[in-house]
């Protein structure tokens, strides 16, 4: 069963990039995110230290972080290696601090990550903290290689009140990067299942975000990662 | 109903799967163990077990999912679901002891980690992780490590691939450019190497290739060595048909066993005859014999 969710509006400690702070009506809680990093995107072949995606990712995640505020980090690819718990405190040093004690292998990387595994797994680690628990995946949307099914993914996070978001980074290719929503989107309508609409499925059913790419919108990744962590926050 | 055969692995007893089929192709499974001999290295061998009882099978389900436009003329998304579709009438049709491993060639290589029966599972993983395959194919890798995700696995072990496109470690000569990472990820095993492995670990290779591409020589030859079946789809034929065609064979082989010769660590010839006329068996052609 889902939590009740109450759009409060933006909290005090916020600190998302350009949003204004307001003053809420009451604190409110902190959040427990869980970002799970999909490894088998490009660039498979370098190291996660120059990969700048990355780098975008934990910035923003960074300057979101407010009070009482942990974020763990997992890099998924078929299994999960997940960093220590960071705290808001540790905001200008999240990035060197996950980069400097993670190594994910580049062996592993060329393949379908174990999206549906990370995700169950992801619930495990935020599931007992005692605050607005979150996972948000950032992913191409291919999932392989899982123990768990999609159902059992949705029905063990709901079960643990625990939100599912997924922002969606589409790889480069014919089906993405270069082209177009429009044209990304009739490429995947021949498919019986799309990127796009597993990952809204999970989001849906577990009160979480999803927000479809614009793959020619510069910025847009960034601006989806705000807009999800910040729906996270108005919630309740 | 008559048991299937166990053997032993203190003795060596080499194992065929023998099928036999009469003149008009069809599949004869009420033969009996003096309508066969065999042959190693020319000559005749005892038959010490022999069963025509269906045999259950450990399989690893490859499916490349690059799109080679081979199978009719179907737009990428109408041949994904040929392929998703085609695979789960292929689990349908499974005798409940098989276990299935499904393993993609698409981006890389993607193996379930799940070896089950479950058909509901086979079907769960075909309906949720199938994707078009991108970058080059790793053909002769995949094969790799399918053959080693079920090398353990006792009785018959089967590697049934469908592959829609050339190994990317040759791909020059189709117009690609294998980048240094692929190279090094992926083409460290050749056929030769799978040839190897399939011999050693009792394997049988089905392989079914789309038009355009149709299948590489050497995995014909290896579907061939090791009794296998090697299909070409042609335009209009059904990939469900194949697959079901596939598993029809596997479900009325013959058992066959001998004691294997001196633990030489050779490869040894064989050859599967009938003593009737216009019956013809196919079985694996070689096994290695004693330490590999």
């Amino acid at each position: 069963m889902i939590r009740p969710l109450l759009a409060i509006g933006i909290g005090a400690g916020l600190c998302l990039p350009g949003s204004g702070v307001t003053r809420a009506s009451h604190q409110p809680s902190p959040v427990s995110l869980a970002l799970l990093y999909d490894s088998t995107m490009p660039p498979v072949a370098a190291d996660v230290r120059s990969d700048l995606r990355l780098k975008l990712v934990l910035d923003v995640v960074a300057q979101s972080l407010a009070n009482q505020d942990i974020v763990r980090v997992g890099f998924v690819t078929g299994d999960v290696s997940w960093t220590r718990t960071f705290r808001a405190e540790e905001r200008p040093t999240l990035y060197s601090g996950v980069v400097s004690n993670i190594s994910v292998a580049i062996a592993d990387r060329l393949r379908n990550p174990a999206l549906c595994d990370g995700l169950y797994g992801a619930v495990d680690v935020v599931a007992h903290d005692e605050a607005r628990r979150a996972v948000v995946a950032i992913t191409a949307g291919r999932s392989g290689g899982n123990i768990h099914s999609f159902d059992e993914l949705v029905a063990h996070a709901r079960e643990a009140h625990v939100s599912l978001s997924a922002v969606h980074t589409p790889w480069p290719g014919i089906y993405s990067g270069k082209t177009s929503s429009e044209q990304y989107l009739t490429y995947w309508s021949h498919f019986p299942v799309s990127p796009h609409a597993l990952l809204a499925r999970i989001a849906t059913a577990t009160g979480g975000t999803y927000i479809a790419p614009q793959p020619h919108v510069s910025g847009d990744l960034k601006r989806r990662l705000n807009k999800t962590l910040a729906a996270i926050r108005q919630t309740e | 109903m008559q048991q299937p055969p166990q053997f032993k692995t203190s003795i060596q007893t080499v194992a065929i799967y023998a099928t036999v089929r009469d003149r008009a192709g069809y599949l004869v499974s009420d033969l009996t163990k003096d309508d066969f001999q065999i042959f190693e290295n020319g000559r005749p061998v005892e038959i010490t077990t022999f069963s025509n009882a269906v045999v259950p099978s450990t399989i690893a389900l490859l499916l490349d999912m690059h799109w080679s436009s081979g199978i009719a003329t179907r737009t990428v998304g109408e041949e994904f679901s040929v392929v998703r579709d085609s695979a789960v009438q292929f689990v349908q049709t499974l005798l409940p002891e098989d276990r299935v491993r499904i393993i993609t060639i698409g981006h890389g290589v993607t193996a379930s980690p799940l070896l089950t029966s479950d058909k509901s599972v086979l079907r769960r993983i075909l309906g949720e992780e199938l994707w078009p395959g991108a970058d080059l194919t790793p053909l002769w890798s995949a094969l790799h490590i399918s053959m080693d995700s079920i090398a353990r696995e006792s009785g018959r072990k089967v590697i049934l691939v469908l592959s829609q496109s050339p190994d990317g470690c040759s791909s020059e000569k189709y117009g690609e450019t294998t980048t240094d990472f692929f190279r090094s990820r992926f083409c460290q095993v050749d056929d030769g190497d799978v040839v190897k492995q399939a011999r050693a670990q009792d394997f049988m290779v089905y392989a079914i290739g789309t038009q355009s591409t149709g299948l590489q020589s050497a995995l014909v030859d290896v579907a061939e060595d090791t009794g296998g079946g090697h299909f070409h789809l042609k335009k209009n034929e059904d990939l469900e048909t194949t697959f079901v065609q596939v598993a029809d064979e596997l479900h009325h082989q013959y058992t066959i066993g001998f004691e294997a010769a001196v633990p030489d660590g050779k490869v040894h010839k064989l050859t599967t005859r009938l003593r009737q006329n216009g019956l013809t068996a196919h079985a694996r052609q070689s096994y290695i014999a004693g330490p590999r």
